[in-house]
Order: C-alpha cells, then sequence, then structure tokens
C-alpha cells in the first residue's frame, strides 16, 4: 500500500530538489549587480504613473458571480445531455433505441435545477445586479 | 595554474550554455518588427539557434533585440529596459535605423542605439532579411563563446581581470534628467 505512493513521492521530491537546485545555482553562479533601475517597477520603460494596488468598482464582482453562476449551469447542462435518452427510457436501450416506455425523469429532473437557478436569475434581476449602470 | 585551467575549463561551458540559450527581448519600434516576426516564425525558426523564447520583461531577458528606429522620445525607455536586464546581457541593432539611424536625420531621431547603450552586434538592412538575422546571431554566439559581448567584459573587468580599456564604450549620450534614477515620475513614488 505504502509502496503506491512511492513513485509520487520521488516525483515530488525530484521536481522540488530541481527547482531549488536551479534557484541555488542562480544565486550563486549568477553575476549579481543590484541596481536603482533593477528594482524600479518595469513599465515598458517608462515612469510609474500609479500604484497595481487600485479599487474596482463592485459592479466587476457582481458580473463575476453572475459568470459563475450561468457557467456552472452550462457545466452541469452537458453531463445531462450527454445521458439525456438513457434518462428518458424507463426500460435498456438498445443501439440507441427505447424498447419500452418514455420516462420524464430526466426532463424533471433539469427543470428542478433550471428552475432554481431561474429563480436566482429573477432576484438579481429584481435587485438590479444585471444592469450596468 | 590548475585553477587557471578549471577556471577557462568553467568559462567555456557556461558560455557554451550561455549562447544556446538566449532570452531576447524584442525591442520592437518598426516596420523592421515584420523581418522579425518572419526570423522567428517556423520558416526561419530562430529557435533552432536557441533564441527561442521572446520575453516581454527585461528580468528574464538576456538579449536585447532592437529592432526599429529608435528617436529621443524613446531614448530614455531603451536605456531604462537595457538597465533592468540581469548581467551578462547582449545587444543587437536590427536593421539600420537601430544601428546608425538609417535614411532619417533629422532632430528625431537617435542616430543608433549605440548611443544610448552598447550594441553587441549590427544587422544591416533596411529592412534586413531574416538569414542575415541568422548570421548576425550565430555571429554573436560566437562572441559570446569567446566571453566578448561588452556586459561580459565588464563583468570581467569588475572581477580584477585585465582587459583593454577601449573594449569599454562609455555611455557618449546625456539623456533627459527624467530617463536618470531615481526617476522623477510617479506620484505613488513621493513620500506619503
Amino acid at each position: 500500500m505504502t509502496s503506491d505512493y512511492v513513485p509520487a513521492a520521488l516525483t515530488i521530491l525530484i521536481s522540488v530538489g530541481f527547482a531549488l537546485l536551479l534557484s541555488a545555482a542562480a544565486k550563486y553562479l549568477g553575476p549579481g549587480r543590484p541596481s536603482k533601475a533593477k528594482d524600479y517597477p518595469y513599465e515598458c520603460g517608462s515612469d510609474v504613473i500609479g500604484s497595481p494596488r487600485t479599487r474596482f468598482e463592485i459592479k466587476f464582482y457582481q458580473v463575476a458571480i453572475l459568470f459563475l453562476v450561468f457557467d456552472i449551469e452550462t457545466a452541469f447542462l452537458y453531463p445531462w445531455a450527454l445521458k439525456y435518452r438513457e434518462l428518458s427510457c424507463t426500460g435498456a436501450l438498445v443501439d440507441g433505441v427505447c424498447t419500452s416506455g418514455v420516462s420524464f425523469f430526466g426532463l424533471s429532473e433539469i427543470l428542478v435545477f433550471m428552475s432554481i437557478l431561474i429563480v436566482a436569475l429573477a432576484y438579481v434581476w429584481r435587485k438590479r445586479a444585471v444592469g450596468w449602470e | 595554474m590548475g585553477l587557471e585551467i578549471y577556471n577557462s575549463t568553467v568559462q567555456a561551458a557556461v558560455n557554451w550554455a550561455r549562447k544556446f540559450s538566449l532570452f531576447q527581448y524584442p525591442f520592437v519600434t518598426a516596420c523592421c518588427g515584420m523581418e522579425f516576426m518572419s526570423t522567428a516564425a517556423p520558416k526561419y525558426d530562430l529557435a533552432r539557434f536557441g533564441a527561442e523564447f521572446p520575453r516581454f520583461s527585461p528580468r528574464q531577458a538576456d538579449l536585447l533585440i532592437i529592432v526599429g528606429t529608435i528617436t529621443e522620445r524613446q531614448a530614455p525607455a531603451l536605456r531604462r529596459v537595457y538597465d533592468q536586464m540581469c548581467e551578462p546581457k547582449w545587444v543587437v541593432a536590427f536593421g539600420v535605423c537601430a544601428s546608425t539611424g538609417g535614411f532619417y536625420q533629422n532632430y528625431s531621431t537617435v542616430p543608433g542605439a549605440d548611443q544610448i547603450i552598447p550594441v553587441d552586434v549590427y544587422i544591416p538592412g533596411c529592412p534586413p532579411r531574416p538569414e542575415q538575422v541568422l548570421d548576425g546571431l550565430i555571429l554573436l554566439q560566437e562572441r559570446i563563446q569567446r566571453g566578448e559581448g561588452h556586459s561580459q567584459i565588464v563583468l570581467k573587468a569588475e572581477a580584477g581581470h585585465d582587459v583593454p580599456v577601449a573594449a569599454i564604450r562609455p555611455r557618449n549620450r546625456a539623456l533627459p534628467a527624467s530617463a536618470n534614477f531615481p526617476s522623477t515620475g510617479g506620484p505613488d513614488r513621493t513620500e506619503k
């Protein structure tokens, strides 16, 4: 059992060791000439015009959250669509053809899932989160 | 004596590794960029010579390729990018504009990037053909192997070796105050 993990441990050891080796080689073999220019932020050679830590509007956060909702919806729809034929048949499939009765299990399942998301959409719509004003 | 032989062997190996692992910073300002793209693309394939990676940060690059005309406005930026690269570093002037100013003879064009920073290899042409670029790169690699790149010579001088004084090029052009460090610019650099 423990021997199963030896290759993984070896891989981690070698990769970490190699990274440390390269970092150490760069530190001890490199000429190392620090200067003001090298410490200065790189802006394609221009002067810095502001701090990178600026504040963003909350709208971007809203968009990101909304995207997540619909992104996950799509991610669930794909496997559901692949399995839809089997879910719509009470019996077995023969060459992709249903041999017995029709089942609405798959359809009702996804409708429940979608309706939950539609409630969420209606909520954010009413809260005026989908607009950009 | 034995140490010298050891040192020279290690230096030869290090320079061999350096010449085949050039990370280039393409400082593309003008039309020569098209030829640079052609050189980097599969047909002429700069990657064959180890100069595969264009890095768009000077901190990761050791070969500055100046592709195109350098104007007086651009000069401070070019100097700063060069200063921000780690040693040892090499510079290639790509095309006549970067080498000498080319056909521009006016108030706005710097007559050659070597007015601003030391250049190791000049590639003539308006623009140069990719074959010329590859030739220039091979010349640079030979120079790196011999340890004769400008910044290699500077490093050697700093380590206390004798180098010909003429080999170290002075910075023969004063730039506007904004190009010097500490920089004038940036609201976040002022004391709060």
